[in-house]
């Protein structure tokens, strides 16, 4: 509020008796004690007392008197007391829950008394508005048995201030002055007095049967205390200002507080001023009893008007009770009038009219439809939040990075109680000021193996928190207390407290020194603002057993510019769209869905700022990392690895299966080009990513009930035909039924799954792993149709009769391709496919026992071969190769195990002859490198050099094309309209995942083909290979040592078609994760919103994240946040 | 609900709401000033629990014979709106004799942000306090503010739209005499004008309805 003052003198001093300002409530007790000449006043601020004391602060100097802001409310009315007993009038400011902590020294102080004038204001707060709770201090007042007045409005506050001074004087008791926050807050014209002498203090005179409360002395006090307190109840009855009676009518209403103007309207509305009595009371301990008799004499029947505890209603039906009188007492319970809460003018209205009889009725109102008129769904609130640029944001973000979830939070009183609202939610208890040093160790000492989080801001630790400190210090309770110092007692109206700087007398008390003094071993002082350093500041306090204490120390932005004044340079930030990464590009590149990033984010941006400690200033990283970019079908590897690091595993599966339609056979049988690519391959070796999916996919057959299926949003009502179900046909069934179609899968063989069921070996990929990803796409409602060949027992035509739109041919190579020198016709030399499907099968047990045997083609289905073999009992087995071993096309890690089993190899070799004798097969004659040649004994020669198309099972000759394989364009379309191919009867063998990628290709181009407007058809978001070379590379400043996790080899060669355990461990899993380096900007991130959450930041209409730079104050943590860096830093001119 | 005929109980309730840093409690204390410079008695009550950080502020000003701090639901004879989603939260104050204010300049809540429920549509909201209110007229203060060169004095841009439309009880003299007072002198020509901008773009609101009135006649 700009309201300009004159260059000398506050305006409450300035006022001349005669005028009339508009002053608020806590204003006008103000300028009442003035009047009343008050000499000293203490307070502790609290909402709705805190501008009587900041007011006193601003003016005290000029008007001589003494100020101070108090420690705590205890420590408030003490030197209150003491400033009373030396004769000084004195006035203690407080809120209603304050009077808690003062409310000793209060009832000790109603035995000895003052000499001089003191007032205590207790400001209540009806309907908790910033409160926790709404206890009724009038209570307060009974039991210390003290004299209660309570103002209406403005004017009302300073009037009875100065009475209250008054009667403390004349009755030598302190007197409690009960404001509400509609009092306190209320501004109201105010009449000026002039202001008093009340002359110098008279000095301390030592009176020992009266201020010192020993046992005996103080019950005799209290004798004196009950004469006292009869005086002032025979004196409320003369003094006039405390009753204002209309003395008209048969009934009657007694109202306290605001609620006397609620009455008082309503009663000049309802038109009812001459027949119903309105008894104004502005005392409400002890109780006119005389006037009130009176009254109650007069009428038929009292409606009593008072928020929260019926005080004034209990003790009129006492009253009533005592005197036989023929009245009838209502309040509590008539009407809309509880103890819950405020009361409203609107309510005081209806009750008071029902209560003036049948003829009079309240102004109605009309009822609208839906909520009150408004049928357009929830209103969003808008609670209060953390300002932009506040540390306490920074110091909640650091802590949730370092404690996690599982961590409990006791929290405090002051503005960082907002951590305990979205997004952070780390207060997860709140009991009243400074119950957080103290409640930690009582949290700590019952929950053993979890974090224990202790949050209070600078000022509560010294009002009360102390105490907590010193207590878990000498019990040795274990937990991290942050103290939040920000310099200013900041909730309340930035008041200083004993360590802020700007104390105009005495000096600052250091936190640091007092908790060092308690004996707290681990004491660090950090700024918040400094992300990387806080957190590990965190983390350390965290690992250290016993109390630990970090203290976050960082001006509140708003107390410093009230220091500093407006800067003269604004520094603000702004969001480079070009980097970030939020959902607002959900149709670009990769992503990996709305809502299931959470906790990756979080993880993302701690191994920024935590682990890695790269900082604004570093290189921009990839838009799109090199792992899911080598990804044939672009799974978003850093997110899932980035999931299972954050222990979301259910998110991980979430994450791949977007991408991958068969992630359990990828887990198993993937050649990994993502590995390869992985830039910690260059360093200690790549992230073993395929056995994090490997974990993921057995952590959701253990965990079904966890698992979030994807849904399929549309159906529409196309039927497609997808023949064969090897991976391609597979992926595009799944691809198919995703995009809404009816989807039937048309398999020759007995059981579905084409090359990975018949094809792979079982210790490599069992039945039931790939069951487990045939029984997920069957969820999504795909048809399977196995022992039914097309092109035989039922054609394309006949199935486009029966309504298929569309189809897909998958069909596979299955013809062995056979060098010319193989083809001898010989019995010995086999077809390996059709040897790994007997095995398959089960067919082959045992039976060619301890025969030398040697493999042509030192492929997959090779290695496939050779170890099935060695688990048929073959110990003499030979993989003979055309590549070097460096150029081989199988996966690495399985010649490797195939070694290890005791296979042999010979590399760079050519099949030169096969040799027979009588007995049939002799062996092989092989040159190897350049001249070498070998012969190599076999009973079998198993050819494994590639395969073709099954002609006659590829359903109709005229869609082959070139050579042996289907034609089709880059689509998957082939030459007959409708029909479209992939996989290896397309392309010749193939990688699974690359298949599978080709299958995904078709299923878009038959989505294209079935829609009228090409523009519904989901795109298929593949990553633009040339735009992945173009963007900027990578550069790690320095990479952290982190050698992948172990992998647990089995000790003996394998002997059985078991498939080896499970590799990693949970905790091994996340370990492994962790290793991500998070080189790629993630897709679909959002953790500025989600996690930090910056009133400044907000989400345009466009999707796009902005900052308001009317709020920003430039404090940069969001830029040191962001994974992708993509807050930049901006000066703003100045304009004035 | 200005004067009851039945007891000549006079009172002119004024109701302004919106967020944090939007003005709201300046437009209250302008409010206030003014009528106490037109020689009326004044109540006002705050409700501002944490605007600073944010949050939703309401203020209440009456002026005139009553005491009550607070207005009563459909009791408001000026409603003024400072953001939109705020005027709709406080609607119940709206009734038939209220004349409806409404900046039509959105502040996004976190709750919004943040995935909580979708801000509503402001024409929505605009044909919800129109159906209450006597009159209701919604447009983009702040706009205003920008073309005269400081988004931030929408609010008095607002308090001239509402001088323009409802009755008040000051006049525009008394009104200035008390704007000199609050405002810096580097600050008082901007506000002059925000507060005339407010009170044409009122009077042609006014027009415009008027002949569409007319034509429907």
């Amino acid at each position: 509020m700009a309201i300009r003052r004159p260059h000398s003198g506050h305006p409450l001093l300035a006022l001349s008796p005669g005028d009339r300002p508009l002053l608020l409530g806590n204003e006008a007790i103000v300028r009442g004690a003035m009047e009343a000449d008050v000499a000293v006043v203490t307070a502790y601020p609290g909402t709705p007392s805190s501008e009587i004391a900041d007011t006193f602060s601003a003016l005290a100097d000029e008007a001589g008197v003494y100020f101070e802001y108090s420690t705590n409310e205890k420590v408030a009315l003490e030197v209150g007391a003491g400033a009373a007993y030396s004769g000084a009038r004195t006035l203690v400011s407080m809120k209603h829950v304050g009077l808690n902590v003062a409310l000793e020294p209060l009832m000790s102080l109603a035995y000895t008394g003052v000499p001089a004038g003191l007032v205590v204001i207790s400001a209540d707060d009806p309907g908790c508005h910033s409160s926790q709770n709404e206890q009724d201090n009038r209570l307060i007042a009974r039991l210390a048995n003290l004299p209660c007045l309570e103002p209406a409005d403005a004017d009302e506050a300073r009037r009875l201030t100065k009475l209250a001074f008054e009667m403390s004087e004349r009755f030598e008791l302190p007197v409690l002055l009960r404001t509400t926050t509609r009092v306190s807050h209320t501004r109201g014209v105010v009449e000026i007095e002039a202001r008093g002498e009340a002359g110098p203090a008279r000095g301390f005179e030592k009176d020992f049967r009266r201020y010192v409360t020993m046992p005996p002395i103080s019950l005799q006090r209290h004798g004196v205390l009950l004469e006292a307190m009869d005086e002032v109840a025979k004196a409320v009855d003369e003094i006039d200002e405390l009753v204002v009676d209309t003395e008209c009518g048969s009934i009657a209403v007694v109202s306290t507080g605001v609620c006397r103007a609620y009455v008082y309207d309503a009663l000049a509305e309802l038109g009812v001023t001459d027949r119903v009595r309105h008894m104004e009371l502005a005392v409400t301990h002890p109780l006119p009893r005389r006037r009130l008799l009176q009254m109650m004499k007069a009428v038929d029947r009292v409606l009593v008007v008072e928020e929260l505890e019926p005080v004034v209603e209990e003790e009129l039906q006492r009253l009533a009770g005592v005197e036989r009188l023929d009245v009838e007492i209502r309040g509590k319970g008539f009407g809309e009038f509880i103890r819950l809460g405020e009361y409203t003018p609107d309510g005081v209205l209806r009750t008071v009219a029902r209560f003036s009889g049948e003829e009079v009725e309240a102004p109605g109102f009309p009822e609208f439809p839906g909520a009150n008129g408004w049928e357009g769904g929830p209103v969003p609130g808008r609670p209060p939040a953390l300002c932009a640029g506040c540390p306490h944001r920074a110091s909640f973000y650091a802590l949730k990075v370092a404690a996690g979830d599982d961590a409990i939070f006791a929290g405090d009183i002051g503005c960082y109680t907002l951590g305990g609202l979205d997004p952070f939610q780390m207060q997860d208890t709140l009991l009243c000021m400074g119950a957080s040093t103290a409640c930690a160790g009582g949290l700590s000492q019952t929950n053993e193996g979890r974090k224990v989080v202790a949050t209070i801001g600078d000022s509560t630790f010294f009002h009360s928190g102390i105490a907590g400190l010193v207590n878990a210090v000498r019990n040795g309770h274990d937990y991290t207390l942050a103290i939040l110092d920000n310099s200013t007692t900041a909730m309340t109206g930035h008041q200083p407290h004993p360590a802020s700087a700007d104390a105009t007398r005495g000096r600052p008390v250091s936190i640091e020194a007092v908790v060092r003094s308690l004996g707290v071993e681990k004491v660090e002082v950090v700024d918040p603002m400094d992300l990387p350093s806080i957190t590990e500041v965190a983390r350390d306090c965290l690992e250290h057993p016993g109390v630990s204490v970090m203290i976050c120390r960082e001006p509140c932005p708003l107390y410093q510019l009230r220091i500093d004044g407006a800067p003269k340079e604004r520094v603000v930030y702004r969001v480079d769209q070009n980097l970030c990464k939020t959902c607002g590009f959900k149709t670009q590149g990769l992503h990996c869905g709305a809502d299931i990033c959470s906790s990756t984010e979080l993880w993302r941006s701690k191994r920024k700022i935590a682990e890695l400690g790269l900082r604004v200033e570093d290189p921009v990283r990839e838009r799109v990392p090199p792992c899911g970019a080598s990804c044939p079908v672009n799974i978003c590897v850093h997110g899932y690895v980035a999931n299972v690091a954050a222990g979301d595993y259910a998110a991980a599966l979430q994450v791949i299966r977007q991408r991958n339609p068969l992630p359990s056979v990828c887990s198993r049988v993937c050649h990994r080009p993502c590995e390869d690519a992985c830039y910690r391959s260059d360093f200690e070796g790549p992230v073993e990513i395929n056995r994090l999916k490997r974990f993921v996919c057995d952590w959701a057959t253990e965990n079904t009930d966890q698992i979030r299926p994807p849904e399929v949003t549309e159906r529409r009502g196309e039927k497609v035909a997808v023949i064969g179900s090897g991976p391609g046909g597979l992926s595009c069934a799944h691809d198919l039924a995703m995009r809404g179609y009816e989807v039937t899968l048309f398999e020759q063989m007995p059981q579905a799954g084409g090359l990975l069921r018949y094809g792979i070996p079982p210790y490599r990929l069992p039945d039931e792993v790939l069951d487990r990803d045939l029984e997920w796409i069957a969820e999504l409602g795909v048809e399977f149709r196995c022992g039914v060949t097309v092109g035989t027992d039922i054609g394309l035509d006949e199935l486009a009769q029966q309504g298929f739109e569309a189809f897909f041919l998958a069909t596979g190579a299955w013809s062995p391709r056979v060098p010319e020198v193989l083809q001898t016709g010989c019995e010995g030399v086999r077809d390996a496919l059709s040897f790994l499907r007997d095995v398959n099968e089960g067919r082959r047990r045992r039976a060619e026992e301890g025969r030398p045997v040697v493999v042509v083609g030192g492929g997959n289905t090779g290695i496939d071969t050779a170890r099935s073999n060695l688990r048929l009992g073959n110990r003499n087995v030979t993989v003979v190769e055309r590549m070097p071993e460096s150029e081989c096309e199988a996966i690495p890690e399985e010649v490797e195990a195939a070694r290890a089993e005791g296979v042999d190899f010979v590399f760079d070799a050519q099949v030169e002859e096969v040799v027979t004798g009588d007995g049939g097969l002799e062996g092989v004659r092989v040159t190897v490198g350049e001249q070498t040649l070998a012969f190599l004994p076999a009973d079998v020669v198993f050819v494994a050099t590639g395969q073709k198309l099954d002609v006659p099972t590829a359903v109709s000759p005229q869609l082959v094309a070139c050579g042996d394989w289907i034609g089709t364009d880059e689509d998957g379309q082939t030459r007959l309209p409708g029909v479209f191919a992939a996989g290896d009867a397309v392309e010749g063998p193939g990688n699974v995942i690359e298949v599978i990628a080709a299958a995904k290709r078709a299923a878009h181009s038959i989505d294209k083909y079935l829609s009228e407007n090409e523009r519904d058809v989901e795109p298929l978001n593949f990553h633009d290979a040339q735009a992945y070379r173009d963007q900027a590379r990578y550069q790690p400043v320095e990479v952290p040592f982190a050698p992948a996790v172990e992998p647990r080899r089995p000790e003996e060669p394998a002997r059985t078609f078991s498939p080896p355990e499970a590799t990693l461990t949970e905790e091994e899993a996340r370990t492994e994760a962790e290793r991500c380096m998070a080189c790629g900007a993630c897709a679909n991130c959002n953790v500025c919103i989600d996690h930090f959450a910056c009133v400044a930041i907000y989400r345009d209409g466009d999707g796009r994240v902005r900052i308001n730079e009317n709020l920003c104050n430039g404090c940069g943590v969001c830029a040191e946040l962001c994974p992708n860096n993509a807050f930049e830093r901006v000066a703003l001119e100045v304009t004035r | 609900m200005s004067q009851s005929p039945q007891t000549g109980f006079d009172a002119l309730r004024l109701f302004v709401c919106g967020v944090g840093g939007l003005g709201t409690l300046t437009v209250a204390h302008l409010l206030a000033a003014a009528s106490l410079r037109a020689g009326r008695s004044v109540v006002t009550s705050e409700v501002h629990g944490m605007s600073q950080r944010g949050g939703s502020v309401q203020t209440n000003v009456i002026v005139g014979d009553a005491r009550s701090p607070l207005i009563a639901d459909g009791a408001a004879d000026l409603f003024v709106g400072l953001e939109p989603l705020e005027a709709l939260r406080y609607r119940e104050k709206i009734g038939f004799e209220t004349t409806a204010v409404v900046n039509t300049e959105r502040v996004v809540p976190v709750t919004v942000t943040m995935g909580g429920p979708e801000y509503p549509d402001v024409d929505e909201i605009e044909n919800t306090i129109g159906a209450r209110a006597r009159d209701a007229f919604f447009f983009n203060a702040t706009e205003v503010a920008e073309e005269l060169g400081n988004p931030r004095a929408a609010n008095v841009v607002m308090l001239g739209a509402a001088f323009g439309l409802a009755k008040m009880p000051f006049s525009e003299e008394e009104f200035f005499a008390v704007l000199e007072k609050v405002f810096p002198a580097r600050h008082l020509s901007l506000n002059r004008r925000a507060f005339v901008r407010g009170k044409q773009t009122a009077s042609s609101y006014r027009c415009k309805r008027a002949m569409a009135a007319g034509g429907a006649t």
